[in-house]
């Protein structure tokens, strides 16, 4: 699907070209067939959803991971990029998303780290000389750093930070130049400077490739545009003919409208539900992620919260466990007033949590089933809350295992969990959370990587708990999750509920386009 | 295999290495240790380090040694005074690692020094002898039914720590804080209240070892207490490669204390000088750690 390309092409030499390019991770296909072509001296702006496949297609070209099928070729020559520094050395240059400067050294000092050394000098004083490479010199002179040479890098403000990650990015000279989300978390007169620095940037001949959620960012700061959906590129054009709604709506893809408007099935999260509130919050704060929340959530109920990458979704349900520090505002139980410190005073109000990131967060890898799903509630199951019986451990665990369909193939108390599927593993963590019976279930992307009989399984799962009478709160970033299982889906961005989705509203594409802008 | 291999080539080598009073001195020999290298083991199983238990053995030798004989304390008095210093210092360590987020490999270094420079401090630099309680002393060396008694009290000790770190909620939570600190912080654990146990149990021990030495010896210099470091925790490492896959435990470390205390003895026998030993030592630490790690690897 290549459509006419950018502006002024014809007299640019193609500077970076992908050829088909496939990469697939296990249950899913990221990239399904990229061809795109960059040019030296143009800004182009890459666009898409959560998991259309922008970061994959990054990490391709910075020599991160490595494609199934197709090429990369610079210049017409084709690359194999098996490292980072393989792409740096054919001249592609990745600035990621989060701020990596180091904190405690100058500017100067972050500037030159990692230099390649030239004679030996250099290998023992590199971090102490002043950036002699011309396009870093000319770079610091560009973003106005010369002043500020000799501060500590830690102690500057976001958007500095950000320019010297892009100076030392420049200071490999390369003809390509990724910025992943530039100017995420940067207050608006920030990034348009920083738009108008990449701006300045292309003059100078090197390619850009600007990818970024905010739409009005991309229409002003871009030549064109590349909109990205479902690992493939669905759109690329001259930036002067889209407009706000018209790349929401390439974002967001109209082919999922229909297929959403078309399924406004029966919302299992209703059939369990009562008029009961069980999980109330009032101008629930955690700053800086969670700002003013207030939701009521009832027995029975399935509610979602949508949102891109850090707007907030996996903070409240960690503010809501205990587990994040609360700034202001106040939860309620069942009506009654309560605080929590720790995710165990959460766990004792009757709360339970699946946190995202099974293995970071929630997996005890060498330890059985049994003891991976009794943890939190040993005391209330041992014997004068102290000694453990195998036989009442076996019997409550395997109960547990039982209401969430996991059958371990050996006795529970010896049986070790590694060895099981990610949705077992998943399946044993929500059996974590039935052993304290709780009343509400905090659940953040509870099928995260696990393959797809799986999903269905652990879908059931959360019907089930809904239909016994559970309040679910349901953070995911997959919308056909949350249409699925939600009767209404809360909207979240910057730290705030900025929208309510329910009823004939609640569809994939009205939670897409809820979530990436106003 | 390891334990075999040594134990078979000592016997053909050595003709006094088979005998059952050689047995008896090398279980006693190992009693002590053990005790130690238990109390290890808990802070280990945590992921943490702990290199303060012998300079906290030796502190409890010389506080023990100095209450009894040189100020007249009696030995039930001193013994509560002694382990409740003993505690204090698994207190301080676990404090500063656990609450303060300091580094336990440095606190605890930092600790041992200062352990040492009390040792010298309380006892005057001066051997301490004379005055200890006839019956503690007797009780030490004495055996009961054939067995000396400080294997007894060894074997008491391991039981209840095996109990302790396999059978218990506290052990539970410690092999879940060990296995993954994030996982047990959100699954409702008090992480830095367990980690700081882990540091009592450890010093705990130390104290109880060095209380038992003292009245064995009935004699304390300072510095010349318990040499139990580097055995403690070889012997958890060999405990972590021969057992349970990688994972320190209670039996394998008792294993691991027998199999540094029978190559040790084997090299006494066998007229080793001095500084093999050392050598040896070392070696069979890193051996060990190596061991261990492949172990775990294979696990996973």
């Amino acid at each position: 699907m290549t459509a006419e390309p950018g502006v002024n092409n014809a007299n640019r030499a193609s500077t970076l070209r992908t050829e088909r390019l496939v990469k697939s991770y296990p249950g899913t296909q990221a990239l399904k067939g990229v061809t795109l072509e960059l040019y030296a001296g143009q800004v182009v702006g890459l666009a898409g959803h959560n998991g259309a496949g922008k970061s994959t297609l990054t990490k391709v070209l910075a020599g991160l991971e490595q494609p199934d099928a197709g090429h990369i070729a610079l210049r017409g020559r084709r690359l194999a990029l098996k490292t980072p520094r393989d792409a740096l050395d054919a001249g592609i240059s990745l600035v990621p998303q989060p701020l990596t400067v180091f904190p405690d050294l100058t500017v100067r000092q972050n500037l030159a780290a990692g230099a390649r050394p030239e004679g030996w000098r250099d290998r023992l004083l590199d971090l102490h000389r002043p950036p002699q490479i011309a396009a870093l010199a000319a770079a610091v002179e560009t973003f106005g750093l010369n002043g500020i040479l000799d501060q500590q890098a830690g102690t500057q403000r976001p958007v500095v930070q950000r320019l010297i990650m892009i100076a030392r990015a420049l200071r490999d000279e390369p003809s390509m130049l990724i910025l992943d989300e530039p100017t995420a978390n940067l207050p608006a007169s920030e990034s348009s400077l920083l738009l108008r620095l990449v701006r300045d940037l292309a003059e100078t001949g090197v390619g850009v490739l600007f990818i970024s959620h905010r739409l009005d960012e991309l229409l002003l700061g871009t030549e064109r545009i590349v909109v990205m959906r479902q690992g493939s590129v669905v759109h690329d054009g001259p930036s002067r003919d889209l407009d706000k709604s018209s790349l929401a709506s390439l974002i967001v893809g109209s082919a999922i409208e229909q297929v959403g408007s078309e399924a406004p099935a029966h919302k299992h999260g209703e059939q369990g539900k009562s008029d009961q509130v069980v999980l109330e919050t009032n101008n629930l704060s955690a700053a800086p992620r969670v700002q003013g929340i207030d939701l009521k959530l009832r027995c029975g109920e399935i509610v979602g919260i949508a949102g891109l990458e850090g707007s907030g979704r996996t903070s409240l349900l960690r503010a809501l466990w205990g587990d994040l520090r609360v700034t202001d505002g106040e939860v309620r139980v069942n009506g009654v007033k309560r605080s929590f410190s720790f995710p165990k005073d959460a766990l004792k109000a009757g709360l339970a949590f699946v946190p995202e990131d099974r293995h970071r967060s929630a997996l005890f890898d060498g330890m059985s089933v049994a003891a991976n799903v009794s943890i939190s509630v040993l005391a209330r199951i041992a014997q004068l809350k102290l000694w453990i019986s195998t036989p009442v451990e076996r019997k409550t665990t395997t109960d547990a295992l039982r209401t969430v369909d996991f059958q371990p193939l050996r006795d529970p108390i010896v049986n070790g969990i590694s060895g099981y599927s990610g949705g077992n593993q998943q399946k044993a963590v929500f059996a974590r959370g039935v052993m304290s019976q709780p009343l509400i279930y905090l659940l953040d992307e509870p099928t995260q990587g696990v393959d797809v009989g799986a999903r269905e399984q652990i879908y059931h799962v959360i019907e089930q708990l809904a239909l016994n009478g559970t309040a679910v709160l349901l953070a995911s970033s997959e919308e056909e999750e949350l249409v699925r299982l939600c009767s209404r889906v809360l909207i979240m961005r910057d730290g705030r509920i900025v929208q309510e989705l329910m009823g004939s509203e609640l569809t994939e594409s009205q939670i897409a386009r809820a979530s990436i802008s106003a | 295999m390891m334990a075999g291999v040594m134990i078979a080539y000592f016997a053909i080598t050595l003709p006094g290495f088979l005998t059952v009073s050689n047995f008896q001195s090398l279980l006693t020999t190992a009693a002590l240790p053990v005790i130690v290298a238990v109390g290890l083991t808990f802070v280990l199983v945590l992921g943490d380090f702990d290199l303060s238990i012998a300079a906290v053995a030796g502190v409890a030798t010389i506080i023990f040694s100095e209450l009894v004989s040189a100020r007249g304390f009696s030995p039930v008095l001193a013994i509560v005074i002694t382990l409740v210093v003993a505690l204090f210092v698994g207190l301080v360590n676990g404090t500063l690692v656990a609450y303060v987020g300091l580094a336990g490999l440095v606190v605890t270094i930092g600790t041992a020094s200062v352990l040492d420079g009390i040792q010298f401090w309380v006892s005057g630099s001066q051997q301490i002898s004379g005055g200890f309680s006839e019956f503690l002393v007797d009780l030490a060396r004495s055996s009961t039914a054939g067995i000396p008694n400080l294997v007894l009290v060894a074997g008491v000790y391991v039981a209840t720590a095996w109990f302790l770190l396999d059978k218990t909620v506290l052990g539970r939570n410690i092999r879940a804080c060990g296995t993954n600190r994030e996982a047990a912080r959100i699954a409702g654990l008090n992480v830095r209240r367990i980690r700081l146990t882990g540091y009592m149990i450890a010093a705990f021990s130390a104290g109880l070892a060095g209380i038992l030495f003292a009245n064995r010896q009935a004699v304390a210099y300072p510095l010349s207490g318990l040499d139990v470091l580097l055995p403690s925790f070889t012997a958890a490492f060999i405990g972590a490669a021969t057992f349970k896959m990688g994972q320190f435990n209670v039996p394998g470390t008792v294993v691991g204390v027998l199999i540094t205390t029978l190559a040790a003895n084997g090299l006494i026998l066998l007229g080793a000088p001095q500084y093999a030993t050392y050598i040896f030592q070392g070696l069979i630490l890193l051996v060990a750690l190596l061991f261990a790690r492949v172990v775990s690897m294979r696990r996973t």
